[in-house]
C-alpha cells in the first residue's frame, strides 16, 4: 500500500528535526567553536601544518627597520616592479626554477629570511617558503599581510 | 520468467543496495561527527556557501546521514523519507563537487576522514552512489509489503 504523500514528507521532517537536534546537542556539548576554526584563512592553517611561522606587519616593519632579515617578494615580477618592501628581493613562485640561481648567491643557509606576496589569501609565498626550506635554508618565515598590509 | 520468480532477485538487489548506501552514509556520517572542525574546513574550501552556513551543515548534515542511515532499515514510512534525503544529498554533493572541479579548486573532498584530493573520478563515484541510491529508491516502492 502506498504511504500518503503527506506521511512522507512528515517523515523527511522528522528525519531532519533528528539530525538538527542531534547535531546542537553535539555543538553544545562538544563546545567546539567553528567560527574561530573558519575564520584562520587556508593560508595560516597550511603554513601552522607545515611548520612555517607567521609573521604580521607590525612585527615585520620592527624586523625591517632592524635590518635583521632578508626579504624577498612571491609575486610576479611586474607587481614586484610597481612597488616592494624597500631591499626585498624578487622570487616569483611561478618562475622559481628561473629566479633562483640569481638570488641564490646573496642567500645564506642561515639567513633569517621572510617571504611576502600580495597578502592573507596568496599561499605563493608559502610555497616559496616550503622550496627555500627542502633546498636547505633554516629560517624561513612568511609575512602574511605582504604588500597589501605593508602598503597600508 | 514468472513475476513470482523474479521477486527474490529484486529482494536480493535491493537488500544489497540498502547494505551498500547505508554503510557508506554511516561511516561518511560518523567521520564527519568525529572531527566537525575538519568538516567546517572542507565545506569552506569549496567557497559555495558564508560561514553561517557552513557552520548549520557541519552540525546538522553528518547527523542527518546517520539517521537516514538508520531509517532505510526502519519501518517503510522512513525507508521512503530516507532514500528521498539520500537522494538529494547525492545530487547537491554531486553537483558541488562538479563546480569545485570545475573552478579548479585544490581541496580535499570532505566525504570521509581521507584526505583525497577532489577530482573527476571523485565525481564519477558520486554518480555511482546516486546511480544506486535512485536503485535503491526504485525497488523500494516495487517490494511487496
Amino acid at each position: 500500500m502506498k504511504e500518503p504523500r503527506e506521511t512522507i514528507v512528515a517523515g523527511i521532517l522528522l528525519l531532519l528535526v533528528t539530525a538538527a537536534v542531534s547535531g546542537g546537542l553535539q555543538a553544545w556539548q562538544s563546545g567546539v567553536e567553528l567560527r574561530d576554526i573558519l575564520s584562520v584563512s587556508p593560508v595560516e592553517s597550511a603554513a601552522f601544518e607545515a611548520g612555517i611561522p607567521l609573521l604580521r606587519t607590525p612585527e615585520v616593519r620592527q624586523i625591517h627597520a632592524d635590518g635583521t632579515a632578508l626579504f624577498l617578494d612571491a609575486r610576479a615580477m611586474q607587481e614586484y616592479d610597481q612597488g616592494h618592501l624597500p631591499g626585498a628581493f624578487s622570487l616569483p613562485f611561478h618562475d622559481f626554477e628561473t629566479a633562483f640561481p640569481g638570488v641564490a648567491p646573496i642567500l645564506s643557509p642561515t639567513d633569517p629570511l621572510i617571504v611576502y606576496c600580495s597578502g592573507p589569501e596568496c599561499d605563493d609565498a608559502l610555497q616559496v617558503a616550503l622550496r627555500l626550506r627542502d633546498a636547505g635554508f633554516a629560517t624561513v618565515q612568511v609575512y602574511l599581510d605582504g604588500w597589501e598590509g605593508w602598503a597600508q | 520468467m514468472s513475476r513470482s520468480s523474479s521477486v527474490p532477485l529484486q529482494t536480493w538487489l535491493g537488500w544489497g543496495v540498502r547494505v551498500v548506501i547505508s554503510v557508506l552514509f554511516l561511516k561518511a556520517g560518523w567521520d564527519k561527527v568525529a572531527d566537525p572542525g575538519a568538516f567546517a574546513l572542507s565545506i569552506q574550501g569549496y567557497r559555495m556557501v558564508p560561514d553561517g552556513v557552513t557552520v548549520v551543515m557541519t552540525w546538522v548534515l553528518p547527523w542527518l546521514e546517520i539517521w537516514c542511515a538508520v531509517a532505510l532499515w526502519v519501518t517503510p514510512l522512513f525507508r521512503r523519507s530516507a532514500w528521498i534525503w539520500i537522494t538529494l544529498m547525492l545530487v547537491a554533493f554531486t553537483g558541488a563537487k562538479t563546480s569545485a572541479v570545475l573552478r579548479g579548486l585544490d581541496i580535499s573532498c570532505g566525504c570521509t576522514s581521507s584526505e583525497t584530493p577532489l577530482t573527476w573520478s571523485g565525481v564519477v563515484l558520486n554518480l555511482l552512489w546516486l546511480t544506486l541510491a535512485v536503485t535503491g529508491t526504485a525497488l523500494d516502492r516495487r517490494w511487496p509489503r
